[in-house]
Formats: structure tokens, sequence, C-alpha cells
């Protein structure tokens, strides 16, 4: 390759352009780990309670992270509940039965849902709360269950668009297979389309739970709060582990809590670079399934 | 000799895109009729028209009237009201590609009957067996029925995907290219079960290979810029009439 | 639509369950949208929508603009972006064409394992990493001030547009960068003339979608901007979000003009990142068209 000026500018470019990505992301990382590590004790999750006994909840904690652990995943448990079912049958019925401009409509309206910033979405959670307090019952107010549907909306179109895509993805040919042999379009689902895009409609959920897992804007203002102790009714407040790193952030007292918002933060980035690993391994299975075995 | 499919000025498209136009055309029953002709022109759209499995293309379109002989009465097939699911029961087809679906060989077989809700495993077991016989492939695979049907070289897949096509009792049987994926030997135990099939049933294959046209065609047909005319050079070939 | 006296009337119940589900989750799209207007109108009515929009944030003069946080919101988004886009299109250039098989893999696989870094922790480690160095290189108050939060910002959305670009640039077809081959082309021309301008419309859905990104974010901003409603005047002064002060004026007593001022926001949010989303689905399906 020929060393001309223009390839050579580019080439400094390119490098280290990439360079800069790759060594962004790794400063921001190791200066996680590097301040979080020493914080990774027992008493990061359990505080001064003796540590089986507030696993169990027999001892309340309050100086540690447990409640809310337990917080976050009680409230992506809810919201996964709500999505997976309604994301599933809208991904269906695009996939199968949507056809022409109805089709069309109802992509744009989830694109547009997918683009709104999350905490637009918290507020229409709010002013949820606000109508429900007025209209229903005063005991309603933002808690458990409201940051759950919150949260359940916000990945709704991800995972409307994954199982669309994995049913779409289907080659021809096994999608006409059944019904070539006398099948109805929902045996067709029941029998041969959903047994064979589990592996991409399963990366879809898990990569749905991650974004749950990670979201400070929805549950801001929905129900998280700094100190409620573990989830203990839907329609009361509860912690959550991305809620207590910003809350640390702008209103830490002491060193030790400041120790306790990283130790939370390698928490937090554990979980979500597991799932994420595990969402990426499950959907290079597919590749391999996907050949029939050839 | 009846009328087994009677085609009325049938027209094809994608579209605004013609396939082919105002084809009519007569297959008899107990022929093996063989259609030809460049590719892409729409001999595999051709066969789906004759089991509405075009309605599951989006953008696709056909005009005209499809007529088929089922249970000794002529029925208007290609007729909204008429159920593509009971057409599809009565006119099987087979894919270029082996297409097993990701079960058992089994299961495969007993596949359309589990559609349509029998339990019954006896019954079952009956269909299966009668089926995979009919394929030449009975014994080759009885002792390992219960493995994964994608485990099988591409000549049995695609005698198990003619065992499950037959395993309904259809009248006819639509091929494309049926052959056109594997060896010549798998293919010519293909050509075989064909020929006798055709005492039973109507067939109709979709071929590119010369001389298995000669070996198996009662009549041929050749699809080509938009209509289907029946093929008088290679039909001299077929002495059967 | 054609009819089909088909089926069983299990599979139209089947088919109506669905249908509503879908209807519902299409609904939820249009009942966001209602409950920022409808919730918003004190503020619009009390004055025109346009002096809302123009007017600063001043609540103790009576004046209830969000015109500040708008031009936060813009400089935020404009300035992440002019960092974001030129790296990410060298990284997605490295990954795709140019670099070494090795590095280039690894690259791709670090850069889509970096789109699960939550963006808490990203605010946080600006929070105590960069914000300190802003305070202490730039000599700038507190060191929370646009310019950490743009630092920051632009490399949270990097990722995604990385692996967007990568995407567009890959789609290609061999076919014309073989041709330019042929024609004596090296790998700068091949990269400037041929893929580029074919991956056009990849990478401007790409950076469009970025900037949706960038503008709706809410963490980052609300950590490292400052959160002074002030309209922009420097880099290194303390600016506040739409996103931001839908955030920090939530607990304002929910009767008052104030209140009603993050439903403004929210129907300033919503419609950008809506008329972003409109813009985007009408590049894909062009280019799904002019695909051979």
């Amino acid at each position: 390759m020929k060393t001309t000026g223009r390839f050579f500018v580019l080439n400094i470019w390119v490098v280290g352009s990439a360079l800069a990505v790759v060594s962004g992301a790794g400063v921001v990382i190791g200066f996680v780990i590097w301040r979080g590590v020493p914080a990774l004790r027992p008493s990061l999750l359990f505080g001064s309670a003796p540590p089986w006994k507030a696993f169990w909840g027999h001892v309340p904690v309050f100086d540690g992270l447990w409640p809310a652990v337990l917080g976050t995943v009680s409230v992506v448990l809810l919201a996964v509940g709500f999505a997976v079912p309604l994301g599933l049958a809208a991904g269906i019925y695009l996939a199968e039965f949507a056809r022409g401009r109805t089709k069309q409509m109802l992509s744009v309206a989830f694109d547009i849902l997918a683009g709104i910033p999350s905490i637009v979405i918290g507020l229409f959670g709010f002013s949820l709360s606000l109508s429900l307090h007025r209209f229903v019952s005063p005991r309603i107010g933002p808690c458990l269950l409201l940051s759950g549907f919150c949260l359940g909306v916000l990945v709704l179109p991800y995972l409307i668009r994954a199982v669309q895509s994995a049913l779409e993805g289907l080659p021809l040919s096994l999608r006409l297979t059944a019904l070539s042999l006398g099948a109805h379009r929902i045996q067709n689902l029941r029998y041969v389309l959903l047994p064979s895009s589990l592996n991409a409609i399963a990366t879809g959920v898990i990569l749905a739970i991650g974004r749950c897992a990670e979201d400070t804007a929805v549950i801001l203002l929905t129900g998280a709060v700094a100190l409620a102790g573990k989830p203990r009714s839907l329609l009361e407040n509860f912690e959550a582990l991305p809620f207590y790193i910003y809350y640390v952030s702008s209103q830490y007292t002491s060193a030790e809590e400041l120790q306790r918002g990283f130790g939370a933060a390698i928490i937090l980035l554990t979980i979500s670079l597991g799932l994420y690993l595990i969402a990426l391994s499950i959907r290079h299975g597919i590749g391999r399934r996907v050949f029939y075995g050839r | 000799m009846g009328v087994k499919i009677r085609l009325e000025k049938v027209s094809f498209r994608y579209g605004t895109r013609f396939v082919f136009q105002d084809i009519s055309v007569d297959f008899h029953e107990h022929e093996l009729a063989v259609i030809v002709g460049p590719s892409g022109q729409g001999k595999s759209t051709l066969l789906m028209c004759l089991n509405r499995l075009w309605e599951e293309i989006p953008g696709a379109r056909m005009e005209g009237k499809v007529w088929i002989t089922l249970d000794g009465q002529p029925r208007c097939v290609s007729d909204p009201s008429f159920p593509a699911t009971t057409l599809r029961r009565r006119v099987a087809m087979v894919f270029q590609t082996p297409n097993p679906l990701p079960m058992t060989i089994f299961n495969n077989v007993a596949f359309p009957h589990k559609l349509l809700g029998v339990r019954d495993r006896n019954s079952l077991e009956e269909t299966v067996r009668k089926a995979l016989m009919k394929a030449y492939l009975w014994d080759e695979v009885k002792d390992r029925l219960h493995e994964d049907a994608r485990h099988l070289s591409g000549g049995q897949q695609q005698r198990l995907c003619i065992a499950r096509a037959l395993s309904l009792d259809p009248e006819v049987v639509l091929l494309d290219e049926p052959t056109s994926s594997l060896d010549e030997k798998a293919a010519r135990v293909i050509e075989n079960l064909l020929l006798d099939l055709k005492r039973r049933l109507t067939v109709i294959v979709v071929s590119h290979a010369t001389d298995q046209v000669r070996r198996l065609a009662d009549r041929v047909f050749r699809l080509q810029d938009g209509s289907l005319r029946l093929d008088p050079s290679l039909s001299l070939f077929c002495v059967r009439y | 639509m054609k009819r089909r006296v088909d089926g069983l009337r299990s599979e139209k119940a089947v088919r109506m369950a669905l249908a509503t589900a879908v209807v519902t989750a299409a609904a939820l799209t249009g009942a966001i949208f209602l409950y920022m207007l409808v919730l918003a109108f004190p503020l619009f009515a009390h004055g025109h929508v346009f002096r809302v929009l123009i007017q600063d944030w001043a609540p103790l003069q009576g004046r209830y603009g969000i015109r500040p946080m708008i031009g936060a919101s813009l400089a935020l988004s404009f300035g992440a972006l002019a960092l974001a886009i030129p790296v990410s299109l060298g990284c997605a250039a490295f990954v795709s064409i140019w670099g070494r098989p090795k590095p280039a893999l690894f690259v791709r696989r670090f850069v889509q394992t970096m789109t699960g870094i939550p963006t808490v922790v990203y605010g946080f480690v600006g929070a105590f990493l960069v914000v300190p160095v802003v305070r202490d290189v730039f000599q700038a108050g507190s060191g929370r001030c646009l310019f950490s939060a743009i630092l920051v910002l632009s490399l949270m959305i990097s990722p995604t547009m990385v692996l967007f670009f990568i995407d567009a640039m890959e789609s290609v077809p061999k076919a014309y960068v073989l041709a330019a081959s042929a024609l004596g082309a090296g790998p700068a021309e091949k990269f400037l003339w041929v893929i580029l301008p074919c991956a056009r419309a990849g990478l401007i859905t790409g950076v469009l979608l970025a900037f949706g990104r960038a503008f709706g974010d809410t963490l980052i901003s609300l950590m490292l901007a400052g959160n002074a409603a002030v309209f922009p005047s420097s880099l290194f002064h303390s600016v506040r979000t739409l996103t931001a002060h839908i955030a920090l004026v939530i607990a304002a007593d929910f009767q008052s003009l104030e209140f009603a001022s993050i439903f403004a926001c929210g129907v300033v949010l919503y419609a950008v990142n809506a008329a972003i989303a409109l813009v985007a689905w009408n590049l894909r399906s062009r280019l799904l068209e002019n695909r051979p």
C-alpha cells in the first residue's frame, strides 16, 4: 500500500478513533473497578446486619445495598411480566397478520414509542398516578407497581421488534411448510414458527431485562427513593441500584457512602454486562441451529 | 381419462409485475405431467396456484379460476369460500430443498394428522408406517423413528418430505424440482417412486433436467414468456398414451 | 384485504386477542403525548405557546419560559455529536474495512459489549473523574458544566453509532468496491469515494438516532451539567437540559405553573423524538426500496 499523504492521514484518524473509543470505555470500566473493588465485602450488601439473617429478610438493612438489589429485581420482574406477553402478542400480530397500510402505521407508532426519552415515560407514569390518585383512590401514588408498568412501556417496543424480526427472519420455506400441509396460521405459529424463533426471542427478553435493570430516569419519577427498606408491597416506594448510584453522586455525606456508591456501580455494571453477554451467546447459538445441523 | 385439474384464464402478478397471464390448461387424472421452462419465469408460482400457497406471500395476486376434481366432484378451489387448509390436505406439495420440520422422523410424518387433532397413538403409528413405505423410506428408518429428522441424508430427507406429504392420502402431489439438490443415485430412487405414485394419484412435477423429463413425463408443458404450452418436442419421447 | 371463510373460530378468537394487544400497545404511544399536552395546558393557556418556548426561566418573576432548557439540550446534543461522529465514523471504518482482522474483531466485540454499560455508571464516573479534572484544568467553577456533560455523553452515544455505521458500511455491495479496486483505487479512495457515498443513508440514520438519544438523555446532564436554568453562553457554564428540568421540578407543588412547565418540556421532547423517528423511518424505507 502506497503511503500517500491522504492515506496516512486517514490511517491516523481511523486507528486513533478506534483507540479513543476503546480506551474511553476502558477508562470508565477501569475507574469503577479501581474505586469499587475495595468495597466488595458482604457489608456492602448487608451493612452492619448479619448477612444470613438479612438475606432472608429477618433483619432490616439500613446501610447496605440489599434492599436496593431486591428492589431492582422486583421492579424488573414486574416490568418484564407486563411487557413480554403484550410484546409477544403484538410482535406476532405484526409479523403474521398485519399487511400494507396497517402494518406501516403500526410500525411507525412503535418506532415513535421506542424513541420517547425515558424521562418522558417516567413523567407519563407520574401523571398517571396523579390521575389515579384523584379519580380512583388516594392511596395510589408513585410506587413499585407504577415503576414496573412504566419500565414495561419503556422496553415494550424493543420486545415487539425482537419478536417481529425473529418471526420474519425465518426462512420462507420454513414459514410455508406447515401451511402446505394444511395447518392454520395459529397452528403454524404454535408448532413451527414460535419454537423456531425461541432463541431470538429469548435474546430480546434478556436485553429487555438488562434495560430495565439499568434505567434510572423512569424509576426516578415513579417510585424509587433513597431509603425504603426491602420491597414490601406493590403500592409503596422502593429502593433500586441505579437510583442509589445517582443519589450518592449528589448527596453523599461520607467517604463510606461514596465507596458504597462505587460498589453499587460495580454490581450494576456486572449485572448489565453479564446479561448482555448471555444474550450475545444465545444469539450465536442460533446461527448454528438455523442451518439444521448441516 | 378424466380431467383432474383445470386452469381457466389464470394470471399471476407480484404487485404490478405479471408473472404469467391467461393460462388455460387441463391436467388429466393419473398422469405425470412435467413443467419445464427457463428459470425465474413462474414455474414454482404456477404450482402454488394449485394449492393456494401464494396467498401467504405478501403482494401476490392471482386472477382466474382453478377447478380440481376432489372425491369425484369438480370443485372451484380458487374461490375464497373453499377452505385453503382443506385444499392443501388434498393437494400436497414437496419443495425443492428438503424441509424437514425440526422434529423427529415420526413426528414429521405424523404432523399433518396432529394438526387435525388425531391423538391415538396406534392409528398414528399405522399411518406413519404406511406413508414411509409409500415413500420407499420405511426400511431405512424403521429403527430410528425417534431421531431428529435433520440427521438424515439429503435424499432421505426429501423422501421424508414426500412421505409427510402423502400421509394424508392426497389426490394430487405437486413437486417443485424435487431432485435438484440430490445426487444421481438418490434422484433415481425418487423418480421411481414418482412413477409408482402416478398409479394412485395425479402428479405434477417441475423439472430442469431433460433426461429426467424424458424418463418421467406423460406430457410435458413449457412455461415461457408468461404462457403455458404443451411442448411437442419433448413429448415426442414420451410414449405413454 | 381479502376475506377468507377459512379458519376455525378459535383462530379468529386468537387473532382478535393479538389485534387487541397491538392496538393497546400502539395506543400507549398516543396516550403519552396526550397526557403531556393536557397537563401542559395550564401553562400554554396562561401564556401563548410561543411565549413558553421563547421566554426565560424566572419563576419568581412569573416567567415560565423553557428557552434556556431548549438551548441547553440543543447545545449538549450538537456538542456531543460533534465529538462523537468523527470518532464513531473512524472506529467503524477501522472495524469494517481498515483494521487487520484480529484487532478489528476485538474492537467490534468490545464496542458491542460497551452498549451494555448503564448510563448512570457513565454519569457516576463523569462526576468523580471528569468533573474534578475539568474543574482543575479549565478553572471552571465546580466542574459541572456543559463541557463535562458533552465529553461523557459523546462517549455514551458512540457505541450505538459505531455499530450502526458498521452495518451501513458493510451493506455496501462488494461489487462496487471490487469495481473500484479494478480501476486502480487505493484504500483511501475506495473509502472516500465508494463506501461513504453508498452508505450515506445508513450513516445519516445512525446520526439521527444518536441525536435522538443525546437529546433525550437525562442522567448524564442531570449529574454533570450543573443544572442552572440559564441559556448556555459558554462551554464552561452550568446549564440545565429539558430532561434535567423535568427531574428537578417534579418535586414542586403540582398545582403550580412551575410544575406545568415540565409538561411543556415533555411536549418538546416528545415532538422532537417523534420527528426524528418519522424521518428515520422514511430514510429506512427508501433505503429498502433502493437496495438491489
